[in-house]
């Protein structure tokens, strides 16, 4: 216990700081979940039954453990497919003639076990050409899987289905946040997001495409896309697998597009179920977007009226009884009330702060040596000009003191026999910044996503610095006493010293290094 | 309603109607109350008691706790008044029941109108959110709000007398680690921002613009959840048209409100104007104070919109059809970021300074200590 006194103060600035902080984040997460979820995918409003919808909502909390990974994995994978997309262009027909041999009965279940396969997919690099690897898999596994997956279609798992689609939606969310806590993984799999959507409607596509009678510049997509998509997951083991998966495709384009579609819950539901794709994304649909009619109009007249209200001059006629009428009010006010009231002394403060902070800064930057007369001279010129800008600030927070002052008589003589102490009347404090022409609010026009960082950033900074100095400032004031104090009483102050060293010159980030030269 | 020899009978109902609708959904009182309050009627006080509570409070922290006791809120219509300079002390010897008073709440109505622009304050602090916002400064800031008045200290609960410095130290290193993983969120929010606004870029109907906002596409998203929004941007609407037509009908309202005074004020007259005439002088003289020693105005300042502007020549929404009066105050990113810039230089300056000032001092404590070498720690 190295006891630092009673800083209250300081315990106390720093506590309410970090509430802060916490409720920054707060807003922030709200934000983020907004925007992520308008990022991800959209539902298309097609009237199903709200009871499915609802039963699913009870499921969605126990297989949300499974069903983010393997939305992670798909993720991966689907971003994965796109790049072996353009290698795969060139060889599709050999590799697709080699698959043709194999068995089909294992299809299904390499595939979704290479989906529950685990984290260390991710980690590989990905291959550019086509493995031909054995299935190695094991077979109890693939057991498992092929019964979850056989499931997939049908009926029963509609549910299931809903559940992988309805979990995107919220839980799309949640996979960029557990892709950035992954330590090494956070940019790719934030990639592998972004490209989802771009993914997610080539897929669709897919599906559609092979669903609708394989029309003939559809089906190689399919084709080549299936091919990577199996193996792309799956680089350890069972390449060979997913060259199975091409084969259904010719067989079943059906059942190739559904397995996809299930094993990809990007895909929203089986095509078959009903006849257009129940999803889509900003991406696609940037161009198409239109806000509604009503609220085009509303907005239109709404930004209309904003306008003519900011032009609005109060007429000649109206100034002039609201004046008189205002200088007759201020005839009957208090003979004591000083002309400036406590708002404006306050905004006079602020003024005057800002322009300390800038003089300081010039005064400073002036106390440079000077190597020749000419600069010197100029110097000099500078220093008085500061001087005199100096004291007339000084004459103002004379003024200002003095209007404060005949404020506090003000409130002896206006409260009367009210007997409101005057604790309750004095400590209101404006909470605004200046911004004078209130109805018209300012474009801040950026044109690249650097700037917008940048604004961010530099803002927090600024913020996050004025909160560091203002603590610096507390801590100083409560920690060298105690210090000194404890120097003085000629106590052990090493630990002390160290601590406070650390805070108050490094920031809490650096310690300095103490040694004893007491030879023991 | 009212019959005023030689007045304009006839616009002054129009005219309180239209301030009426002007003013915010939640506080606007019946019409009848000014004239009531015209004439002192003790019914109407506790009702523009609540109006002046309401209107006040939204201005200036943006709530209202309608839980206030009468007691509470009369204090702080008191406090606020005070605080803009409002002088008559009649107004502040009101019982704090509330029960009596009704003609000085109108007249100090009628001077925070004029003195503060009450109707365009609450048009703005009321605006629907519907754009995409940020702001030019950090005034505004939570982070550095709570530090105005830091001179008033809650006791912390179970806090005893003295302080681990190890806990200071967590504190602060807590403190650290929030702001870095704030810095990440923000980031994160800028990367999907500016997603949103590229995607939609060249969709929105409002050509300045040019992109939708966060809420408009997610009104597209899901027309259902906003159809509270499309009610306020209704009522916001009708706001507006009312502040017009009550800007029309002003002259009316005033006249109305000194008509009242003339007969008690009029041998006054000459003194008044005098009067008028010296504080106009000292006004001047202060102003002219205030212009030279404020000799950098900082025009960064309060909330702005958030607009994505492709640089390149190709698209041609823009200038032409900005707003007169917002394009003056329309602000680049490049602009804002050296602004920035230049405050964050000025502010670690400082910092390093005071950091300065400490090893200094803490260097002298050192050499007090006997058989113990301090040995700092590398400079980076």
């Amino acid at each position: 216990m190295v006891p630092a006194g009673c800083a209250r103060r300081l315990v106390s600035i720093l506590n309410r700081a970090l509430e802060d902080c916490a409720e920054q984040r707060r807003k922030l997460d709200h934000s983020l979940n907004q925007c992520q979820a308008l990022l991800g995918d959209w539902k298309i409003h097609v009237p199903e039954s709200p009871k499915l919808e609802v039963s699913t909502k009870s499921e969605e909390n126990e297989p949300a453990a499974k069903e983010l990974e393997e939305l992670e994995l798909l993720t991966r994978a689907l971003e994965k497919v796109l790049r072996v997309r353009k290698s795969v262009l060139e060889t599709p027909l050999q590799t697709v003639g080699a698959a043709e041999g194999e068995k089909t009965s294992d299809k299904k279940p390499a595939a979704k076990a290479s989906i529950t396969e685990q984290v260390p997919v991710s980690k590989e690099s990905i291959p550019k050409t086509i493995k031909v690897t054995s299935l190695s898999k094991k077979p109890v596994t693939s057991k498992k899987a092929s019964a979850y997956v056989l499931k997939a279609p049908y009926r029963t798992d509609l549910d299931v289905k809903r559940s992988h689609r309805k979990a995107p939606a919220q839980q799309s969310s949640r996979i960029p946040r557990v892709a950035v806590k992954g330590s090494t993984k956070g940019t790719s799999s934030q990639q592998a997001k972004t490209n989802v959507p771009v993914m997610g409607r080539k897929v669709i596509y897919a599906a559609a495409g092979s669903q609708q009678a394989c029309g003939s510049p559809r089906s190689p997509l399919c084709k080549e896309q299936s091919f990577a998509f199996g193996d792309s997951t799956n680089h350890e083991n069972s390449g060979a697998a997913n060259l199975q998966l091409a084969n259904p495709e010719k067989n079943s384009p059906g059942s190739l597009a559904e397995s996809l579609v299930t094993q990809n819950p990007m895909a929203g539901d089986i095509p078959e179920w009903s006849p257009t794709p129940q999803t889509c994304t900003l991406w696609e649909k940037r161009s198409l977007l239109k806000l509604p009619p009503l609220y085009r109009k509303t907005y239109s007249r709404n930004s209309r009226l904003w306008e003519t209200c900011c032009l609005c001059q109060t007429s000649a006629a109206a100034a002039a009884t609201r004046n008189h009428f205002v200088e007759r009010i201020q005839t009957t006010f208090c003979p004591s009330t000083p002309t400036i009231s406590p708002a404006e002394i306050e905004e006079e403060i602020n003024v005057l702060h800002d322009a300390y902070s800038l003089l300081s800064h010039r005064f400073k930057a002036e106390n440079t040596g000077h190597t020749t007369w000419q600069s010197e001279y100029e110097c000099l010129l500078t220093l008085e000009g500061l001087q005199t800008t100096v004291s007339q600030c000084l004459n103002k927070l004379q003024q200002l003191r003095r209007a404060a002052e005949s404020q506090g008589r003000l409130q002896a003589c206006c409260i009367g026999d009210a007997g409101c102490p005057s604790a309750d009347c004095t400590p209101f404090r404006g909470q605004q910044c200046g911004n004078m022409s209130v109805l018209a609010v300012p474009l801040l026009y950026y044109s690249s996503l650097q700037e917008l960082r940048d604004i961010t950033a530099l803002k927090l900074q600024v913020a996050m610095l004025c909160q560091k100095i203002n603590i610096q400032k507390v801590m100083i004031t409560e920690l060298l006493p105690v210090l000194e104090y404890r120097l003085h009483h000629k106590d052990s102050v090493s630990h002390l010293y160290r601590a406070v060293y650390t805070l108050l010159c490094e920031g809490g980030e650096r310690f300095p290094v103490l040694l004893h030269t007491r030879v023991f | 309603m009212q019959r005023r020899a030689g007045g304009r009978a006839g616009p002054l109902p129009a005219a309180i109607g239209a301030l009426c609708r002007a003013l915010p959904l939640g506080s606007r009182p019946a019409p009848d109350t000014f004239r009531l309050a015209k004439f002192d009627r003790p019914q109407a006080s506790p009702e523009l008691w609540r109006l002046l509570y309401s209107l006040l409070k939204q201005i200036h922290e943006g709530g209202c706790t309608k839980s206030d006791t009468i007691d509470t809120q009369i204090r702080f219509v008191k406090s606020v008044l005070r605080y803009h300079g409002y002088g008559r002390p009649e107004f502040y010897q009101l019982p704090s029941d509330g029960s009596v008073g009704s003609r000085e709440l109108l007249l100090a109505f009628s001077w925070l109108l004029h003195r503060i622009n009450l109707l365009e304050q609450l048009l703005s602090v009321n605006r629907v959110k519907i754009r995409d916002e940020t702001s030019l400064c950090t005034c505004g800031d939570n982070l550095l709000k709570s530090w105005k008045g830091m001179t008033e200290l809650a006791p912390e609960h179970g806090l005893k007398n003295e302080v681990d410095i190890r806990y200071l130290q967590w504190l602060n290193g807590r403190l650290r680690f929030q702001w870095r993983s704030l810095h990440v969120d923000y980031q994160e929010q800028c990367k999907l921002l500016y997603k949103i606004h590229v995607y939609t870029n060249g969709s929105h109907m409002d050509q300045t613009v040019g992109h939708f906002s966060v809420t408009e596409t997610d009104l597209i998203r899901q027309p259902d959840n906003y159809k509270q929004l499309m009610q306020l941007l209704e009522s916001e609407t009708s706001r507006l048209e009312a502040f017009l037509e009550w800007k029309q009908l002003e002259p009316v309202y005033w006249q109305w409100m000194i008509k009242g005074r003339e007969r008690e004020l009029l041998d006054e007259k000459e003194f008044s104007e005098a009067i008028g005439k010296i504080h106009k002088a000292v006004e001047l003289k202060l102003s002219e104070l205030k212009y030279q020693c404020a000799h950098k105005k900082n025009k960064m300042h309060g909330p702005c919109r958030l607009v994505f502007k492709d640089k390149h020549p190709a698209s041609k929404m823009g200038f032409g059809r900005s707003r007169a009066k917002e394009a003056l105050m329309n602000v680049s990113a490049s602009e804002l970021i050296n602004e920035l810039r230049m405050k964050e230089a000025r502010l670690e300056k400082e910092l390093k300074q005071l950091q300065e000032e400490c090893r200094h001092k803490l260097t002298e404590v050192a050499d007090g200590m006997d058989s113990v070498i301090c040995i700092p720690p590398m400079k980076r």
